[in-house]
């Protein structure tokens, strides 16, 4: 007989709350297991509270009654990602449905940063805007934009209303020399990172418009993107007249 | 009874590919099954097979294989096929050293019944495979989409194979009436979905999802058109492509040109199709011919509501538009994003339509379809 559950969520107190369709035949605990490793906690009739377990980071397994738990569920909703992120926490959880069926609860270790949302390129400036995940806002509420290897500044306006921000970074500073750049952003000295929309290793599924700065013979492209750790980041690429699109 | 299925690429992805193995793995409850594949290019397949089902391939592509060392397999890698008609839509995959191995297959293979599963293979079949063995021909494209030239090809040989097998009623009429009068008898039978426990939408996420090639028949230039228009209202809600294609970077630029980025996320391909359309609350098909749609059937089950451009054939025959889904004339972008917004401002008519599919997909459980390719065999014996 398989387990499975019709829905599989995981509230904003870490407590597993399931609906089951064939409910476990001895419903008293659930074991979440990582390869070697087992966590049991107890199943108080259709929620589990997996706040106080200790569970390493990546997914783990969830089984009753010496059986996988299979869900339905895919397991969580876009909403649900960002109202769970609103909340300051250090280990960060979600449940989803694996390939085969199983259900797996998803560990992270996370530490506060600055969510994005939206992204506008336009010719004067970049617009990001995002919420403060994980954490409350910054203090020292800036933006900067810091060149790899030589360092350079660009620096953003910002705004912050409640847990909300919105950034606007000046295309022209970006054009500094005649090579190819790649520039990092801290906000209030946070990442600045989209991880909450379930689009991991994004760089290549979302891509931003590029904007030009003028120059005498030449143009600086603009280019917002994401690193291979889904931060954004800036591109700046010196291009001739004509090759400029 | 032993039944061999002839793909081009079992290895790789999408419709074709994802429906015969579906099908093997039923069969092969009943009957010894193989798939034989033209073509490998990597270890395992992109989806996983039933271990009852035995997969082989015929020209092994893997960068490691020392076959590449084997005189002239190099060479004739790099020259055109010439068994397949250049209209053939898969010509550019297939070349000399497929023709020699295709030739070689059919004209030795071990085998009750071969099932052939597009047009060229079902030409190769029809004139190389030896005798004695029933010959099916199944047909994923829709009657309409073969080029003048192809069909020249297909009037002459196919007349030479036991049964067509075509994924439409509409199609199934087009090739009886090209068969009048010859003894090959032509069939319509979808494609099917195994009954496990299938994900659910919840219909939550503002989600749009499409999948398939991308390519050009698969029009999502049009798709982008629409979005454009959708976003213009509902800038809350975002549309994710899974595929991959020939037209990505083209159609990664238009996305960009269109002012969509915060919108539209190129995913790639994907080997779990169920989980990924059931996080979404509408599907779309805005392909400019389909030979089935198995996304919809696959998007029904997973209790989402699918909008399509009524093209030719497939949607058409899987959706009734009010009942499961929305079909949009074809080709008419702001009906089509009119159709998305009145759904995405309607949740009641939402989940009427997710349940609508869910009656519907009862249609394709692949034990009903397994048994009508079954009816066949024991038809031709």
């Amino acid at each position: 007989m398989v387990v499975l559950a019709t829905s599989a969520r995981l509230d904003v107190d870490d407590v597993l709350r399931i609906s089951w369709a064939q409910p476990p035949a001895d419903g008293t605990a659930l074991v979440l297991r990582q390869k070697a490793t087992e966590r049991s906690v107890s199943l108080n009739g259709d929620s589990a509270d997996l706040s106080g377990l200790d569970l390493t980071e990546g997914a783990w397994s969830v089984h009753a009654a010496a059986q996988e738990v299979h869900t339905t569920d895919p397991g969580f909703s876009l909403d649900g990602l960002v109202d769970y992120a609103r909340r300051p926490r250090s280990r960060a959880m979600h449940v989803f449905r694996g390939h085969s069926g199983g259900m797996r609860v998803m560990v992270r270790t996370v530490e506060p940063y600055a969510e994005v949302t939206a992204v506008h390129p336009d010719e004067e400036h970049l617009v990001i805007e995002g919420f403060f995940a994980f954490g409350e806002a910054p203090a020292k509420a800036d933006l900067v934009a810091a060149r790899r290897k030589t360092k350079e500044l660009v620096m953003g306006e910002l705004t912050i209303t409640g847990d909300r921000w919105r950034a606007e970074l000046p295309n022209e500073p970006f054009a500094v020399e005649s090579d190819r750049g790649f520039w990092d952003l801290r906000l209030g000295g946070l990442m600045v990172a989209a991880l909450l929309d379930d689009i991991p290793q994004k760089k290549n599924k979302v891509r931003f418009p590029a904007e030009h700065v003028e120059r005498g013979g030449d143009r600086v492209r603009v280019r917002a993107y994401y690193t291979d750790n889904d931060h954004l980041a800036i591109a700046t690429t010196v291009v001739a007249n004509e090759e400029a699109s | 009874m032993k039944i061999s299925f002839l793909i081009m690429n079992a290895y790789g992805m999408g419709g074709t590919v994802r429906a015969t193995a579906h099908l093997a793995d039923e069969l092969s409850h009943r009957h010894e099954v193989e798939i034989v594949s033209v073509f490998r290019h990597r270890d395992t397949p992109f989806l996983p097979l039933s271990n009852r089902v035995k997969l082989t391939h015929l020209v092994d592509l893997r960068p490691g294989t020392k076959k590449w060392w084997r005189r002239g397999f190099a060479a004739r890698l790099q020259r055109p096929s010439k068994l397949f008609h250049p209209e053939e839509r898969a010509y550019g995959n297939f070349n000399a050293q497929s023709d020699r191995a295709l030739k070689e297959y059919l004209s030795a293979a071990r085998t009750d019944v071969l099932i052939t599963t597009r047009a060229g293979l079902n030409i190769a079949a029809a004139r190389f495979a030896r005798e004695g063995i029933v010959l099916v021909g199944q047909e994923h494209l829709h009657f309409g989409a073969h080029l003048p030239g192809l069909l020249g090809e297909i009037r002459e040989w196919y007349p030479k194979l036991h049964a067509i097998v075509t994924l439409t009623e509409a199609d199934r009429l087009e090739y009886s009436s090209m068969l009048e009068g010859d003894r090959t008898l032509v069939y319509s039978i979808g494609n099917g979905l195994p009954e496990t426990a299938r994900p659910q939408s919840r219909l939550e996420n503002r989600l749009v999802v499409a999948a398939g090639r991308l390519v050009k028949v698969k029009g999502y230039d049009r798709l982008l058109d629409v979005f454009a228009k959708v976003v213009e209202k509902r800038p809350d809600w975002k549309l994710r492509i899974y595929g991959d294609g020939t037209e990505a970077d083209k159609l990664s630029r238009r996305a960009r040109a269109l002012r969509l980025h915060n919108n539209v996320a190129f995913m790639g391909s994907t080997a779990d199709m169920e989980n990924v359309l059931a996080k979404a609350s509408l599907h779309v098909v805005t392909s400019r011919f389909e030979g089935f749609g198995m996304t919809i059937v696959e998007a029904f089950a997973a209790g989402v509501p699918v909008v399509s451009f009524d093209c030719p054939q497939g949607p058409r025959e899987i959706i009734t538009s009010g009942q499961d889904g929305v079909l949009v004339p074809d080709g008419d972008i702001d009906a089509f994003a009119n159709a998305l917004l009145s759904l995405m401002d309607d949740q009641d008519e939402l989940r009427r339509l997710a349940a609508g599919g869910l009656e519907t997909v009862r249609r394709y459980r692949i034990s009903e379809i397994a048994d009508r390719w079954d009816k066949i065999f024991t038809d031709l014996r």
